[in-house]
């Protein structure tokens, strides 16, 4: 609760740099790169949002458990993805209708 | 075996009467029940809505069992009534009955007592996580008033979103509440560990029913959002008939099988974790010695945790998902039993060589270990992904989660409201009626569901109200089995209530345990103990000493 | 009955700024510290809400690039686009709410707050403007929705799957529309804030509460931030 209150200056600047992805995840969204276009607009996104937890939600100011607590929700999240796209990503190696 | 424990009771009454002492359980309106903050009369609040859940799952699987008594389907009038009574069965016990039951009941009464606080971080969230509890409840009795649901507790799509005739839509928001009712238990725990331990109590001296409870709390918020949403796609699939997981609209059914095992299997978990919690209190109590491998017991409640979040695929190994995601899960689900047997090698070894006390928590918890052991190992065998295909939606599974599931939770929890009896309520329960009903139910439990695993074996499958009559003879041994585990069931209903037809006069520690929650009376005062208590020891400090004075039971221990 | 975060008695709201302490805590940093702590376990809880949506709606894409590539372009871009530069404006007004709060600056914290609700409210008014277009255009799953005439060529021409294009607007209004909720929420819950600062109800000035709201609000905002580009920006390039 104590923690050092922030500067306005330091609100602006974050918001500016948060319109600045803004534009740039639609400009990428332009450019044809192809396959390389959904990681680097969820690259953007996740820039954004880092940017939202430590400044606008005051991360920086707090403790090692709540920083545990949102690096474990973001991994959990990464988790349930990955180990359900496992399933997806495999299914037609075996070449094996079902398997 | 003598009735000491009823004589002391008596005895009790003729002494003159104590100035009154302020309990938690003064306030008997109906107000003061509704409207409490107190996490012990929440817990109480939920002790009584999970035996209704309970008794309405048992009829049905009563039901279930006598149906089956005969190759032929004779009992209910058609195969959909079978399949209304097994889903009926499985909803009430699984999201209604198990999950909630130890960690809502004992866990909401003790976790603050165990850790030395006034009560959880967040009182009106604990109560409206009742509510939610109840809001579910009653939409899913109005479900069984209104003709039931027929798709399994497990609402697999598309039988559940295009064919089923049935109150899918409000059973998907009974779910949805109750999901909630235990992500605000969960996040209450966890934040009330974290913030609100009393002055001393360290990570490292927390009671393993904390941690164990810390575990569970953790699946419950990570896990329970993702079965609330996969329920929302269900309903929303059928009221707009829009495909999300129907094949015939481009969905695919397993995406849901997906979702779905993502909270169900750590489920597994939330229902029997809290249960090792309770057995790691009850076994060094009894055996009057410090707990074997304090930490790896610790440890390896997280560990199932994580683990328990990343084998869900074995419920898919013939559902059509990918070969190589099979061996990925198979083989996870091989390292569960790494935690599980790390727990049950530490209370054996915290057993051995102990003064062993053979009361009512005990037996209970000698049965979970054993039963757990084959529940456990069963569950190794169904995820050997060649044994699994011949299984698969056999007897076999039903065998195999009946043993954790019963054996161990189930277990765990009259184990549990055995030994906290007395601290709930201030109240003895008969202790020669105690230990004929833990008797009851090992010997009743074991008829029941040993048979199943031959039946399963043999390749009977489950949920199917008629069956080859070869199969009769094993059938009718587990219906006979079913009634002798009615009858274990039936009794702590009837002897705990009788118990409280007289004032409380139990001891604040009847059997000389170390744990915080001992130290206040019994029943507690409201706001659990005078002075806040100092915490000086590790967790278990038992030695074998200290059974001449167990309190209430004359000089017969048995060691 | 006790009050597990906010306490109000006439007196401790004369004497300023020491917030009152329930019962079950033993001082008001214990207090302060479980409220932020609880509401960040809640959003983990949050967080696996939207993240079965978006696992589901990453795996069907996936599964049908195209389709949904096709069917996204009916979106319009500039809409969503408008609607992040406003949701994004809202969590900066929301931080300086915090910061008055902080201060205890009781009214600019009002005036914040209330600008936060407005951004919000515009938030909801430009989505109703989308759903509307849409429902024009015949686009509504399981209501109005067929493949757009200008599309049908391209879909028959490529052998693309019609069912799969009304799965991205399954997904899509099942998403938008889930968080539009949490935005009706926070936007209520705000106003009670604001209302609760302005008559000066908050025993110990608000900041915490007002700090708890705030990671709600920049929650919501974060779930947006990645529903944007994933909704609106598919590109077929």
């Amino acid at each position: 609760m104590h923690h050092h209150v922030a500067t306005i200056k330091t609100n602006l600047i974050i918001f500016g740099l948060l319109m600045l992805l803004l534009v740039a995840t639609v400009g990428a969204a332009e450019l044809p790169l192809g396959p390389l276009n959904f990681p680097v607009a969820m690259l953007i996104a996740a820039t954004k949002t880092v940017l939202i937890i430590f400044y606008f939600m005051h991360l920086t100011g707090t403790d090692k458990l709540t920083k545990t607590i949102v690096g474990t929700m973001f991994l959990w999240l990464v988790l349930m993805i990955l180990m359900i796209m496992m399933d997806y990503l495999s299914r037609d190696w075996l070449q094996i209708l079902g398997k | 075996m003598s009735t000491t424990v009823l004589d002391q009771t008596a005895a009790a009454g003729h002494k003159p009467p104590k100035p009154h002492r302020e309990t938690y359980l003064d306030a008997w309106t109906v107000k003061s029940w509704l409207l409490t903050t107190d996490h012990k009369r929440i817990g109480i609040l939920y002790l009584i809505s999970i035996t209704v859940f309970f008794l309405i799952g048992g009829v049905a699987a009563t039901t279930m069992r006598l149906e089956l008594m005969t190759p032929k389907g004779d009992l209910l009038s058609s195969p959909d009534a079978y399949n209304r009574m097994f889903t009926l069965h499985g909803v009430a016990m699984i999201f209604f009955f198990l999950v909630p039951s130890i960690p809502a009941t004992l866990g909401n009464f003790l976790l603050p007592l165990m850790i030395g606080a006034r009560d959880l971080a967040f009182p009106i969230i604990n109560l409206m996580s009742w509510y939610m509890y109840m809001i579910g409840g009653s939409i899913a009795i109005a479900i069984i008033l209104f003709g039931g649901i027929d798709t399994g507790w497990t609402f697999y799509t598309p039988f559940s979103t295009m064919f089923s005739n049935t109150l899918v839509v409000p059973a998907a928001f009974a779910v949805f509440f109750a999901g909630f009712s235990s992500i605000f238990t969960g996040f209450n725990f966890i934040v009330t560990v974290h913030t609100m331990r009393a002055p001393g109590m360290t990570w490292f001296r927390l009671p393993l029913f904390i941690w164990a409870h810390y575990a569970t709390s953790l699946i419950m918020i990570l896990g329970t959002p993702v079965l609330a949403i996969a329920v929302m796609l269900i309903a929303v699939e059928r009221l707009l008939r829009v495909g999300i997981f129907d094949p015939a609209l481009g969905g695919d059914p397993i995406l849901f099988q997906h979702l779905f095992w993502f909270y169900s299997h750590p489920a597994v978990y939330i229902m029997v974790l809290p249960g090792m919690g309770v057995i790691s209190e009850i076994v060094p109590c009894f055996s009057r010695r410090p707990i074997f491998g304090y930490r790896f017991i610790a440890y390896s409640s997280i560990a199932l945790a994580i683990l328990g979040f990343i084998v869900w695929g074995h419920h898919l190994f013939v559902s059509g998902q990918s070969m190589y995601a099979g061996l990925v899960f198979s083989f996870l689900s091989f390292l569960v039993a790494v935690p599980s047997a790390i727990k049950v090698f530490n209370w054996t070894a915290t057993m051995h060589k102990g003064a062993i006390r053979f009361d009512t928590p005990m037996l209970y918890a000698i049965g979970f270990i054993g039963l757990f052991t084959v529940g456990g190992l069963t569950g190794i065998m169904l995820s050997t992904l060649a044994v699994d295909v011949h299984l698969h939606d056999t007897y076999f599974v039903v065998a195999h989660f009946h043993y954790v599931m019963v054996g161990g939770a189930v277990l765990a929890y009259l184990g549990g409201l055995h030994f906290w009896w007395p601290k709930i309520t201030g109240r003895m329960y008969p202790e020669m009626f105690g230990k004929l009903s833990a008797l009851a139910v090992f010997i009743g439990f074991n008829f029941t569901f040993f048979p199943q695993f031959i039946l399963g074996y043999l390749g009977m499958p489950r949920r199917y109200f008629e069956y080859a009559p070869e199969f009769q003879v094993l059938n009718v041994m587990s219906t006979a089995g079913a009634s002798v585990l009615a009858f274990g069931y039936g009794l702590p209903l009837i002897y705990f209530l009788w118990s409280l037809r007289k004032p409380p006069s139990a001891p604040a520690n009847p059997w000389q345990a170390t744990g915080l929650e001992w130290q206040t009376e019994s029943p507690p005062p409201t706001h659990n103990f005078e002075f806040t208590p100092k915490v000086e020891k590790a967790p278990y400090s038992y030695s074998p000493v200290a059974v001449e004075g167990f309190d209430g039971y004359g000089d017969h221990g048995s060691h | 009955m006790d009050t597990a975060t906010m306490g109000h008695t006439d007196a401790a709201a004369g004497s300023a700024l020491i917030p009152l302490l329930s019962h079950q805590f033993d001082d008001v940093e214990q207090q302060s510290y479980s409220s932020i702590l609880g509401m960040w376990i809640f959003l983990a809880t949050e967080v696996m809400f939207f993240g079965g949506l978006l696992t589901s709606f990453g795996i069907y894409r996936y599964l049908h690039p195209h389709e949904f590539a096709l069917a996204s372009h009916n979106l319009y871009m500039w809409w969503g686009f408008v609607n992040t530069i406003v949701l994004l404006t809202s969590s900066l007004t929301m931080a300086l709410a915090v910061r008055a709060s902080q201060l205890g600056r009781r009214t600019e914290l009002v005036r914040l707050l209330l600008a936060t609700m407005v951004l919000g409210t515009c938030f909801l008014g430009v989505k109703a403007i989308e759903y509307t277009t849409d429902y024009h255009e015949h686009l509504i799953p399981g209501l109005n929705f067929e493949v757009p005439e200008h599309q049908l060529g391209e879909v028959v021409e490529r052998g693309l799957d019609p069912r799969m294009m009304q799965m991205f607007f399954v997904l899509y209004f099942f998403m938008t529309m889930l968080h539009a909720i949490h935005l009706i929420i926070g936007i209520g819950m705000l106003g009670v804030m604001a209302y609760l600062a302005h008559i000066n109800w908050f025993s110990g000035g608000g900041a915490v509460q007002i700090e708890v709201g705030g990671l709600y609000w920049h929650f919501i905002d974060i779930v947006w931030v990645f529903l944007f580009p994933l909704l609106y920006l598919i590109s077929g390039k």
